[in-house]
């Protein structure tokens, strides 16, 4: 039953990608850890003879042909582009980062 | 003292124009003034599309002058939700971080209503990115419930739910991932079907939760309703989860009679926790649906008070995934001076994105990471499974399930925000309806002593909406509710 104590909620927004601020840390990890205590009410079931339902009906391996249809223009594919150069979406440089 | 508005009625506004006794553009430019009149009220849309739904209708009436086939929904105009994708204008999903964004294509659900000859007149609030239960989550403002402007109009389509209440538009789409369709459309007294997983395209609808998230219609009768779900539901190839299940004749279905249907009631949904006017409104209407002739079993859903412990695990951790793409690279807002490509990502994610979706979005990823990923994700599949087993098991002895569609009417702005638990067991009833990807409708069934809206749910198996259409069509016929107008559709 883990409170999700300020590291975790700061090792989480990592892994999300979300910068919080200090305030936030302090918000969420009040929030999350009434969340977290609510959702252990799921330990009450004994679940280890039951498989996982990923999906909702039963359905798998739906695929097409693997042939090339029309796509869109790069103008289409770029109309919302922050930094367009060319053809290219641009953005800050991504080798030599430690954790990218 | 101005009369109240019409109700107005897609089937009929769809029969008028067929016979040239209203044009497309007649209905459009009333539903744009109304629109417009109730916007500063009601909040309900974030864009209002004037200029394209007058080009629209003029070419509508145009083609039909030509004697050039035009649709079953020719001349009628229709709302949609602001998280499905439109190649004109913006869709924004009530987020900072899409304010600007304008679609590459448009969703197979809006290609269908192009192709019958519907008129989009704006695109509608919702909490962002359809994660709420009240409409407040929107960048763009709370919408207003039209019953009493200080109330929530419920979420996450509250948008479109309001505009249909208030008589702007006879029908308009929202989604449902936990009950985002029907819990506004209680809410505001009209009429919201969540279909099948499976039953309508998701292509061109922003995800939330991949495995939960239905479009469906929301309208004032049951009619309207399965006139508008009998466009949008089929195959799409390009959904690979959308199902090949043959379309039913909906209109026809609404005729089925409910005499010998079993409807199951069990006693985990009608327990403590309601409201007690929700309580006995519900009970009135399935009294009601006895009279039709329908017969009440008692079932039991052992695992429904789970529900939501499993959806907010689930629905959270599918979010997390589906959200990743909202990162400034392609489109949308973008950071202003990153340092560098995580600075890029987190910034624009930390100020694009509103607290409710951050919230999520980090319970998701947590319930995801490695160490606790099989004590809450996987452990929630597996209660997913029970869930779903209930209803098979209930659906071997009754053909639907009545449930209520929320523990209260709508509560006043601000009144849960605080306090996001409390708003989500506003889910409740309507959540396991996605977990199991069964269909349900909510039918306005009565008023509290505020006069605020109650719907009744009645849910039923994958593939059975033809059931619940009918059903609820006949419960209209021989009840009011629907007819009642909100005083706060009355315009100037």
């Amino acid at each position: 039953m883990p409170h999700l104590d300020e590291d975790t909620v700061r090792h989480v927004a990592h892994l999300a990608r979300i910068a919080i601020t200090d305030e936030e840390v302090r918000l969420y990890s009040q929030q999350l850890s009434k969340i977290l205590d609510y959702v252990n009410q799921l330990n009450e079931l004994d679940t280890s003879n039951v498989p996982p339902a990923e999906h909702p009906l039963a359905a798998s391996d739906v695929f097409r042909a693997d042939v090339v249809q029309p796509s869109w223009s790069s103008d289409v594919a770029l109309k919302n582009a922050p930094d367009r150069h060319g053809d290219y979406f641009r953005v800050p440089k991504v080798l030599d980062q430690e954790d990218a | 003292m101005p009369e109240p508005p019409p109700t107005l009625n897609a089937r009929t506004m769809a029969e008028e124009f067929h016979f040239g006794r209203r044009s497309a553009l007649e209905n459009t430019r009333e539903a744009l003034a109304r629109l417009e009149a109730l916007q500063p009220r009601l909040n309900a849309c974030i864009n209002i599309y004037r200029e394209q739904a007058l080009a629209r209708a003029e070419q509508i009436d145009r083609q039909k002058q030509d004697g050039i086939p035009v649709g079953a929904l020719a001349g009628v105009p229709i709302a949609i939700k602001d998280n499905i994708c439109t190649s004109f204008g913006r869709t924004t999903c009530a987020s900072k971080i899409l304010a600007d964004f304008h679609s590459g294509y448009d969703a197979n659900v809006v290609e269908r209503l192009r192709e019958a000859g519907a008129i989009i007149v704006a695109k509608t609030n919702l909490d962002e990115f359809a994660m709420g239960s009240s409409t407040e989550n929107s960048a763009f403002g709370p919408t207003r419930n039209p019953w009493d402007g200080a109330r929530v109009a419920g979420g996450t389509s509250g948008g479109s739910a309001a505009a249909v209440a208030a008589r702007a538009v006879p029908f308009a789409l929202g989604s449902d991932t936990g009950g985002s369709i029907r819990l506004p459309a209680s809410l505001c007294g009209v009429v919201g079907l969540k279909p099948s997983y499976g039953r309508v395209s998701r292509y061109g609808l922003v995800a939330h939760g991949s495995s939960l998230d239905q479009i469906g219609p929301i309208a004032t009768t049951v009619e309207d309703a399965a006139l508008l779900l009998s466009v949008i539901a089929g195959h799409d190839a390009r959904d690979s989860t959308s199902m090949n299940v043959q379309v039913l004749d909906y209109l026809a279905a609404l005729h089925k009679p409910v005499n010998g249907l079993r409807i199951g009631v069990s006693a985990e949904y009608f327990g403590e926790g309601l409201d007690a006017d929700v309580r006995a409104a519900g009970q009135a209407a399935i009294a009601e649906l006895e009279e039709l002739g329908a017969k009440v079993v008692e079932i039991h859903l052992p695992h429904m008070k789970y529900g939501i412990a499993c959806y907010y695990l689930i629905s959270t951790a599918e979010a997390s995934s589906n959200l990743a793409r909202f990162d400034g690279v392609h489109y949308g807002f973008r950071a202003a001076r990153p340092a560098d490509i995580t600075d890029l990502y987190s910034r624009t994610r930390g100020q694009g994105l509103g607290p409710e979706v951050k919230r999520r979005i980090m319970l998701g990823t947590f319930a995801l990471s490695s160490g606790y990923y099989d004590a809450y994700y996987l452990k929630a599949l597996k209660v997913r499974t029970l869930i779903k087993r209930d209803f098979e098991a209930a659906f071997q002895k009754v053909d639907l399930i009545a449930s209520p569609v929320a523990p209260t009417t709508a509560f006043r702005i601000g009144e849960k925000s605080r306090d996001p638990l409390a708003m989500y067991l506003a889910d409740i009833y309507t959540i396991a309806a996605n977990l199991a990807g069964i269909c349900a409708i909510s039918v306005p069934c009565g008023f509290d002593s505020k006069g605020l809206p109650i719907g009744i749910q009645l849910m039923g198996p994958p593939f059975a909406e033809g059931t619940l259409l009918s059903v609820g069509h006949q419960f209209q016929l021989r009840t009011n509710h629907h007819r009642r107008v909100p005083h706060l559709a009355i315009v100037q």
